[in-house]
């Protein structure tokens, strides 16, 4: 045991002579994480979730209801949000929208305003920026929000807002025709008279929606809710059932969604199933230098060396594990107070697991390079369909239905049960144990073709 | 002297396809890549407003106004799954769910404001929620605002009787031709939208040309350093100007390879349509070898540099992968620049993987030709110089 115990040591010595390798694994998932938490995190952009969307505005209309448009685009709520450009030239605004300079370009057609307050059908031009996916789609959807806002809006104060167009028709350029106060209160009376009955389904909306995520109020909760529940409300009740406040807590700061705590796991995956590959390498790249046969004929033998070669792998990746966690909780993206059981019993599992992939790997190539190849691609493809790459629950179908096969599936189910969920040891065993399988099976037939090879002595 | 340059450009190119693993890595990898994120990213479609977004629906109000709001979500071109609340933590696929609490209607019809709950899972797609959400007020503004029509037929003095079943009146309210409409359409002449293939074809085709030759370029530089071979070659008939620009030559020949292969792979793929592919490179030939020159001769600069700087395979190899593993995040191989707030945006056009992006955007979503890509044509062309330049500086190839 005292001779593998060296025979580690003294490996792990040597990678740490030249550690590029390993701190590059290690710095990737922190670097990627970062990124993309960068980019799509809460605090990335508006507060949304999206960044500030420029739209482009034309007004051929220039009348009551672009007036009324362009007050109303410019409040401070809005413009979080949404950067609205007027622009006079349609011509210009096309140009700009040529060279990609905003989401999209929304033009308001010649007597808007009249045709629809006269009940006629009118159509808003909406030119969307080619380059771009998801925020010409928001702005459409907001165009079509718009739409649904002024058809109502002239479906039932149609007539008030003639009106009131008619009255001021004229007035920016002779203020003598701005009309006496007498028809100001009529006018005033006249839409009064049209918004009361209906005030009690506007002011405020007879219905409103709240979003939650299931990981802030469970969908027991949400079962259990009224119609006159705020969140608040909901959180309260859900706090008040359990007891305490672990479950908030544990998956991070307050209500706010942790990302970090999806993707540092993610990524960890990827780079530990990378790093399995380089205490097994060693066995080839030794027997190509000629050092491994000096071992065999050492009093170690065959059997010592291989538990060295593999015990390593395993000591690198849980040292690896360990690392990425401590970065991981001084950065703030886990939480300290993670299940401690729960996370030694994961991290052993996925450490063994890539030990053991490796060792099937390094068992069955003929060179370093081939096997260094092979498992390149098999942890690449493992990644993309496992969830490293791209959430499990984001991908088609047809691709969450071959992830449970890979081990980068079990390992973040595990991992995210534990830093994001909050989670203890009993919830990740089923993780666990697959892992832990697949770890046991690789080893042993590693194991059984490595000393096979070693033992009949064709290549030490 | 040219010949000479030339024939040393061929043997770098000899060299990295001597490594069979190399061959691999650049020409199997990113097609893979780009199956797979050109499926997930937009399942496949290349424009998102195409795409269907699920939404399951748990109406515990059973009322003629909940109802009504699921008839609105409906017609929202959401793909709707009711379900029983019994049934709802194992229903699969569940990625939203709107919750209409029980006394929705009862509620609206006291002239108080209800409220429904949208629960999304915790790793759901943020965009799409945001889509959903568009979609879902939407549907409640058109629900209130026919609630306020019923209202204003009636006048003042009459009070709207909600307990009574009016689904069928609300129905002919949503069948009305709408007085608003919104006419789409795209700028330009090309093919949006960068989801799905139109951002993954020339997203990976960035990312693994300049990691290919930044990380098989880098780490036989720093290999020749090394073994001396570099001395070796300063002694042959040799100018070290002409050694780099050998170099240098071959890395470009390796970016070009690698891209005509890609294309050619590509176009057979789409051409067949493999596993819905869609491969689209724009409509303009010249443009498109114009910017993949340019792109080609920014990344041969850079590797010359690392080649230069870096002393030992291994780190070559790591600063080459993490380097270009980030410059693709942050330069918009991964996800469109657009989505990212604007500090992000710049940071990103730091990098040349963000100039060749913007430029394969000009070719492929705006149609455009040549004449739009020479700008970004040009920044890149200035990357391979100043990198260039700085390698040549930094490399110690005198015997």
């Amino acid at each position: 045991m005292l001779s593998i115990a060296l025979m580690v040591a003294k490996d792990l010595r040597r990678r740490l002579r030249a550690p590029v390798g390993l701190i590059v694994m290690l710095i990737f998932p922190l670097v990627f994480a970062g990124m993309v938490g960068m980019a799509f995190g809460p605090s990335s952009g508006s507060g949304s979730g999206l960044p500030v969307v420029t739209i482009l505005m034309v007004d051929h209309d220039e009348d009551l209801l672009s007036g009324v448009l362009q007050n109303a685009t410019g409040n401070e709520e809005f413009s979080r949000q949404f950067d609205m450009v007027w622009i006079e030239e349609e011509d210009e605004a096309r140009l700009m929208m040529e060279n990609g300079e905003a989401s999209a370009l929304l033009i308001l057609p010649e007597n808007f305003t009249s045709d629809l307050l006269d009940g006629k059908p009118v159509t808003l031009v909406l030119i969307k920026n080619p380059a771009q996916s998801i925020l010409p789609q928001v702005v459409e959807e907001m165009a079509g929000l718009l739409g649904v806002f002024l058809d109502t809006s002239v479906r039932i104060l149609g007539e008030p807002l003639l009106a009131i167009s008619e009255t001021f028709e004229g007035v920016e350029d002779d203020s003598s025709l701005f009309p006496d106060n007498q028809v100001l209160v009529a006018l005033t009376l006249q839409a009064a008279a049209r918004i009361r009955p209906i005030s009690r389904y506007v002011f405020p909306p007879a219905m409103v929606f709240d979003t939650v995520s299931e990981d802030d109020v469970t969908l027991a909760t949400l079962l259990e809710a009224s119609p006159a529940d705020t969140v608040d409300d909901l959180r309260s009740r859900q706090a008040a059932l359990a007891g305490d406040e672990e479950l908030s807590d544990a998956a991070g700061d307050d209500d706010e969604f942790n990302i970090f705590a999806v993707l540092l796991p993610m990524v960890s995956l990827m780079s530990i199933l990378f790093m399995g590959d380089n205490g097994m390498r060693d066995l080839l790249a030794e027997e190509k230098a000629g050092t491994l046969t000096r071992q065999f004929a050492s009093p170690a033998g065959v059997g010592r060396v291989l538990a060295g070669k593999i015990i390593l792998t395993l000591v690198i990746c849980c040292a690896a594990m360990l690392i990425l966690a401590v970065v991981g909780m001084a950065l703030g993206w886990i939480s300290t107070s993670i299940s401690l059981v729960g996370s030694v019993l994961q991290v052993g599992a996925i450490a063994l697991a890539a030990t053991g992939m490796s060792s099937f790997i390094y068992g069955f190539a003929r060179t370093d390079r081939a096997a260094a190849t092979f498992q390149s691609a098999l942890v690449m493809g493992m990644s993309m369909l496992g969830g490293s790459m791209v959430p499990y629950r984001q991908m088609p179908a047809f691709l969450q239905a071959v992830a449970p096969y890979t081990i980068n599936y079990w390992g973040i189910r595990g991992l995210t049960d534990l830093t994001f969920r909050g989670l203890g040891a009993a919830d990740v065993l089923q993780e666990a144990g697959v892992l832990l399988l697949i770890g046991a099976l690789g080893i042993t037939v590693g194991w059984w073709r490595l000393s096979r090879r070693y033992a009949l002595g064709t290549k030490a | 002297m040219i010949r000479r340059i030339f024939r040393l450009g061929l043997n770098e190119i000899r060299l990295t396809f001597k490594d069979r693993s190399n061959a691999f890595w650049m020409f199997v990898m990113p097609i893979v890549f780009i199956m797979f994120f050109g499926n997930v990213i937009g399942t496949g479609q290349n424009d998102p407003s195409d795409v269907t977004i699920s939404l399951t629906v748990v109406d515990q109000d059973v009322s003629w106004l909940s109802r009504s709001l699921v008839e609105a979500l409906k017609g929202e071109d959401f793909a709707v799954t009711e379900v029983d609340p019994g049934e709802l933590e194992t229903t699969e696929g569940r990625i939203r769910t709107l919750v209409i609490p029980a006394g929705l209607g009862d509620m609206v019809a006291r002239g108080e404001q209800a409220r429904v709950f949208l629960a999304t899972e915790p790793d759901a797609n943020t965009q799409a929620t945001i889509v959903a959400e568009l979609h879902i007020g939407r549907a409640l503004t058109r629900l209130v605002g026919a609630l306020v029509e019923m209202q204003a037929e009636l006048g003042e003095n009459e009070a709207l009787d909600l307990q009574a079943d009016r689904l069928a009146q609300m129905r002919d309210l949503a069948d009305r031709e709408p007085l608003v409409v919104v006419a789409a359409s795209f700028a330009g002449r090309g093919r949006p939208v960068p989801g799905g293939f139109g951002q993954a074809v020339p997203g990976m085709m960035t990312q693994f040309i300049l990691m290919m030759v930044m990380i098989a370029g880098a780490v036989y530089l720093t290999e020749e350093k090394l073994s001396g071979v570099l001395k070796r070659l300063a002694v042959a008939p040799f100018t070290p100007r002409t050694l780099i620009a050998g170099k240098l030559t071959g890395l470009v020949m390796l970016a070009l390879v690698q891209s005509a292969v890609l294309i050619a792979t590509g176009s057979v793929i789409g051409y067949f349509k493999l596993f819905g592919a869609d491969f689209y490179w724009g409509d303009s030939p010249a443009g498109l070898a114009v910017m993949i020159l340019s792109f080609a001769v920014a990344g041969a600069g850079i590797t010359l540099f690392y080649g230069a700087i870096l002393s030992s395979p291994t780190q070559a190899s790591a600063v080459s992968w993490l380097s270009g593993m980030v410059m693709a995040g942050l330069g918009g191989c991964w996800w469109p620049l657009e989505i990212v707030p604007s500090w992000l945006r710049t940071v990103g056009h730091i990098f040349p993987t963000a100039w060749m992006m913007d430029g394969m955007h000009q070719l492929i979503s705006f149609g455009n030709g040549l004449t739009a890509v020479l700008p970004y044509a040009a920044i890149l062309l200035a990357y391979g110089l100043v990198f260039g330049l700085l390698g040549a500086r930094f490399l110690k190839i005198q015997a």
